[in-house]
């Protein structure tokens, strides 16, 4: 099986991290929470059937790419984002820090049933320097998520995080116990770090706060942990 | 948010509070009546449950009219009335929320265990039996034979076997290790001894939740302690059976409770797929969060294969989305776009809700329903607020009472129960049922009509009596003349019947060797097909080989030709019963219309079960991937896929031929028995009569006395007195059947047209 190697690092082209994951496992509120602004549409009818780029750009941009390179401007409400062969990925550009030492690809499509979909979002992980899986407390680490994740290069292994989303929809503390001792051990080999984080709770205070109260709600909802963990995953990319 | 874990203890206490055992499902403690929230106000399947019950109060009755050779056709009957029984399999993927939705339906809060973690290990089998007596034993749990342990723990079962034929020689490490885990696992649960318990069978008179507990629950295995001393057994459990007395069942039923699929944990998700072919109706639960993903659709396309009609999609977790009732909808209108385009052919009934919040609305009278609600929840479910607006005040006001009402109707239970109940009346059981119906309708009507016949000789023989001597005799003569011809002519229509099940079997068997060729073919065009594939793709980034299509074409090609042999028995059938209506009008004088008439109940659908078995083939991306590398040039890949292909589903074909032959094989002796019944009752009518004539004429020669003519006088009195009995009570058999039949049949067809889609619970 033909395995592409990470897209060459351009001059300036900083690492690229993708957010990956079934259909409605947070990746869109997660990518909020690691750009500390609510950017990405995460509604529940707002799901978007292609990969969303999101890179530095010195003021708002958004674009959908098509397959032949050209870059047409569009917003969030615009007909036709869908998959389809000349459609690639929608380009979003903000003015963030972060973007500054990489670059966050949202792979939509595992275990669609739509394999066009599902092929694009393998060759995104496949491509990209690390990945962060999303995969809902509730239902977490299914089958079909490890077979997905098999698929994918081994490499990936040691710099990924298996980041486990809607938190705050476990029950109590002893459930929350139960569960990250079961993903340690199914998942555990698979990834260089699990952390469970209440992604719309962190996503809704919009970023690294201030106050000692809010500060206090940032850290409960695991917001804190997942922004550490991919800034030491870009530290680590960046030699 | 508090969780169902809290829910289930603070139950537990208040039952232990009134004093009761923690036993769950004691029927002599809860009667319907004292269930302080029991909203439902017909029982599910009351329709049904009431035509058994006066179907087998006939049976009874007819039982007392009949004569001997059909006495057996009754019993057997009257077997099937008894064990009657729907099974309703509730399916779908793991942490679903399958344990919580039976909670939620058979309303016992916390019955069935449930954790964060997928916690349902074991097949379970909850039996609502409805007899008011307390079953012998509330809960039986069956181990693993030391083989199938042995097969399971050591081999790996038949994922393994599965494995072994698309990658010989490969043993995946992921189940090694998962095998060698629950090995250990088992040991240190049940001590190195633990051989010893398998195969045991074990029975308790009380159904405990720490019982339940050690018997199904997966377990916190993950813990580094364990938090109790109790053996925990579901490791080597092979099946738990529960038995209830009391419950919201009118009819018989079976629930069945399943560990989910796309279980990571590959040896439980083994389990279930064992499972699936025995059903008559199936609930598949969803999360409303991540509602009909990949493996839904292809877990729902076996489920098509076996059960065309018979499937309703239960949205679970409604609670959890942002705006429950609103999104909750925008989920259902999504599920149900997806299966219209996935099953164009299908109409599954979608109900949105949640099993907590069912669960909730039984436990009003021991918590505060507020609060374990969250605002949002507590506005859409408290209805039209007067004041508009959040009110903290005006929710504050909110009865208890209506919020468990609210919380009921929104859980989508109610609307979960009379779906049931609707597709209970076109299920396998209704079919069964009306089949009876026909049956003992056939009786009754052969029954009133031979007996009409005999009364009218009866009459004529006393009449006879009457007369001289002389003449009496000679119209003995003439009677028994008449019988002698009648016993020709009946013995002959035995022959003949004879000789059309020779016929019929002789049909179903060339019908089967084409169908086995027909499926034969359909498999080598498509082996081929994908082999010539492999040879000329150059896109080596091809995950798996697709069966399914292949399922979809020997299921297509299975119905049709199934349909095709049916219709060709049906054509007969309506051929030879005029024929046969000529041959019994002639020997029996009056027979009225309807009378012989070819059974109307259609065939039941052949289901086509063995094409859900799991062949190697339907392994998944990472098992494939180890079969492309095993084969390295492109004509050994063609080569060992169209040999796989071919060797994984020969089996299969033969299964589904030997499945037609015996459903088509079934109706045939059906239809044999049935009329073979009736001429058996003939003979036996004939031979009744020959012994009085018999009596009458040695009278007449002299060999009798006055004693023995006023007895036979008496036998005749008797006889004709019996007779007119049976006539009159077989009137009424017809026109009771008749009703029964009317009701059946209206019940199946509101089924068969399209329901108007139900609006989300609560809304």
């Amino acid at each position: 099986m033909a395995v592409r190697s990470p897209e060459p690092a351009r001059r300036g082209s900083p690492p690229c991290i993708a957010v990956a994951g079934e259909a409605r496992s947070g990746k869109s509120s997660l990518i909020n929470v690691l750009l500390g602004s609510s950017v990405l549409p995460t509604g529940f009818n707002d799901h978007i059937p292609l990969p969303v780029l999101v890179s530095y750009a010195s003021r708002l941009s958004l674009s959908l790419e098509l397959s032949n390179g050209r870059r047409v401007p569009t917003d969030w409400l615009a007909t036709g984002l869908t998959a389809t062969h000349n459609t690639r990925r929608l380009r979003l550009g903000l003015p963030i820090d972060l973007l500054e030492t990489c670059r966050l690809v949202e792979a939509a499509g595992f275990a669609t049933g739509c394999d066009d979909l599902d092929r694009r979002a393998l060759g995104i992980c496949r491509r990209a320097h690390s990945v962060v899986w999303c995969t809902p407390a509730v239902q977490a680490w299914k089958a079909s998520e490890r077979d997905a994740w098999l698929m994918l290069p081994k490499r990936l292994r040691e710099r990924s995080i298996l980041a486990v989303t809607y938190k705050d929809a476990i029950p109590s503390e002893r459930d929350a116990e139960q569960l990250s001792a079961r993903l340690r051990a199914e998942a555990g080999p698979y990834f260089s770090k699990i952390v469970m984080i209440a992604n719309n709770r962190a996503a809704a205070l919009g970023g690294q706060p201030d106050g000692p109260n809010t500060k206090h709600l940032w850290q409960a909802s695991g917001g804190a942990e997942i922004c550490a963990a991919v800034r030491a995953l870009i530290a680590e990319a960046r030699p | 948010m508090i969780g169902l874990d809290e829910v289930r203890k603070s139950a537990l206490d208040a039952e232990r509070m009134r004093g009761d055992s923690p036993q769950l499902q004691d029927g002599a403690k809860a009667s319907c009546g004292e269930r302080p929230f029991r909203w439902r106000k017909d029982p599910i399947g009351a329709s049904l449950e009431d035509v058994r019950a006066r179907l087998s109060s006939l049976a009874t009755k007819l039982h007392e009219h009949v004569d001997e050779p059909t006495v057996p056709l009754l019993h057997e009957a009257q077997r099937q009335l008894e064990q009657a029984c729907c099974r309703i399999g509730v399916v779908g993927q793991v942490k679903a929320g399958k344990s919580t939705f039976i909670n939620a339906l058979v309303e016992q809060p916390g019955l069935l265990p449930s954790n964060i973690n997928p916690s349902t290990a074991v097949v379970t089998l909850l039996n609502f039996r409805h007899s008011k007596a307390v079953p012998e034993c509330a809960a039986v749990f069956r181990l693993f034979s030391p083989d199938e342990w042995q097969d399971l723990a050591e081999g790996g079962g038949n994922l393994r076997k599965l494995t072994e034929r698309l990658v010989p020689g490969f043993r995946p490490e992921l189940l090694r290790a998962q095998l060698e885990f629950m090995r250990k696992r088992a040991e240190r649960r049940l001590g190195p001894d633990f051989h010893e318990l398998l195969g045991q069978c074990h029975c308790f008179k009380q159904t405990t939740p720490e019982l339940l507990s050690d018997y199904i629950s997966a377990g916190s295995d993950y813990e580094a302690t364990s938090t109790s001393e109790r053996r925990r057994l579901s490791d080597i459990t092979r099946t738990a059976e529960l038995f209830f007395s009391d419950g919201p069942f009118a009819f018989p039923v079976t629930l069945i409770d399943t560990p989910g699929n796309n279980d990571a944990f590959l040896v439980r998700d083994e389990v279930t797929r064992r499972t699936l072919d025995s059903p008559d109706i199936f609930i598949f639960v969803l999360s409303a969060l991540q509602p009909l993903s990949a493996a839904d659709l292809s877990m729902l396309r076996l489920l098509n294969g076996l059960h065309k009609d018979r499937i309703i999609v239960f949205i679970n977790r409604a609670d959890q989305l942002a705006d429950p009732l609103g999104d909750g909808l925008t989920v259902k209108s999504a599920v149900e776009r997806r299966l219209r385009l996935e099953f164009p052919t299908l109409d599954i009934p979608v109900i949105a809700g949640s099993s907590w919040w069912g669960n909730l609305s039984l436990l009003a009278d021991h918590i505060d329903l507020r609060a374990h609600l969250k605002p949002s929840d507590l506005i859409a479910l408290g209805g039209p607020n007067p004041s508009g607006g959040e009110d903290r005040h005006a929710l504050a006001s909110v009865s208890q009472l209506h919020l468990s009402h609210a919380l009921h109707e929104s859980s989508g239970m109610p609307q979960v129960a009379a779906t049931v109940t609707r597709m209970m009346g076109s299920s396998g059981t209704a079919v069964l049922l009306r089949q009876i119906a026909a049956c003992f309708l056939e009786i009754a009507r052969s029954t009133a009509i031979l007996t009409k016949a005999e009364l009218k000789s009866l009459e004529k023989h006393q009449e006879v009596r009457r007369l001289e001597a002389m003449t009496v005799s000679s119209k003995i003569a003439e009677e028994q003349q008449s019988l002698r011809l009648a016993e020709e002519r009946t013995t002959a229509l035995q022959a003949t019947f004879k000789q059309i099940d020779a016929h019929f079997s002789e049909l179903i068997a060339t019908g089967t060797e084409a169908l086995r060729n027909d499926l034969g073919q359909i498999v080598h065009d498509f082996s081929n097909q994908q082999a010539e594939l492999v040879l000329l793709s150059r896109d080596h980034r091809r995950n798996k080989v697709d069966v399914m299509p292949l399922r979809g074409r020997l299921e297509g090609a299975y119905l049709a030709s199934c349909g095709q042999m049916a219709s060709d028995l049906k054509c007969i059938e309506g051929f030879l019963y005029p024929q046969l209506q000529v041959i019994v009008g002639n020997l029996l004088s009056n027979s009225p219309a309807g009378f012989l008439e070819p059974p109307r109940a259609p065939l039941q659908l052949l289901p086509s079960a063995p094409l859900s078995v799991a062949v190697a083939l339907d392994l998944g991306e990472p098992w494939w991937r180890l079969w492309f590398a095993a084969n390295p040039s492109s004509q050994q890949k063609a080569d060992h896929l169209r040999k796989l292909i071919e060797d994984e589903f020969t089996p299969l074909i033969e299964e589904l031929v030997s499945l037609a032959q015996i459903r088509l094989t079934e109706r045939v002796d059906y239809t044999v028995q049935r009329l073979n019944a009736i001429v058996d009752g003939m003979l036996t009518g004939i031979e009744r009569r020959k012994v009085l004539l018999a009596a009458e004429y040695s009278l007449l020669t002299g060999d009798g006395d006055e004693r023995s003519s006023t007895k036979l006088e008496n036998e005749l009195a008797e006889r004709v007195h019996a007779c007119s009995e049976t006539c009159a009570a077989c009137a009424l058999f017809v026109e009771e059947l008749t009703q029964i039949i009317e009701i059946l049949e209206t019940s199946a067809a509101q089924t068969d047209c399209p329901q108007p889609t139900m609006e989300l619970a609560g809304t």
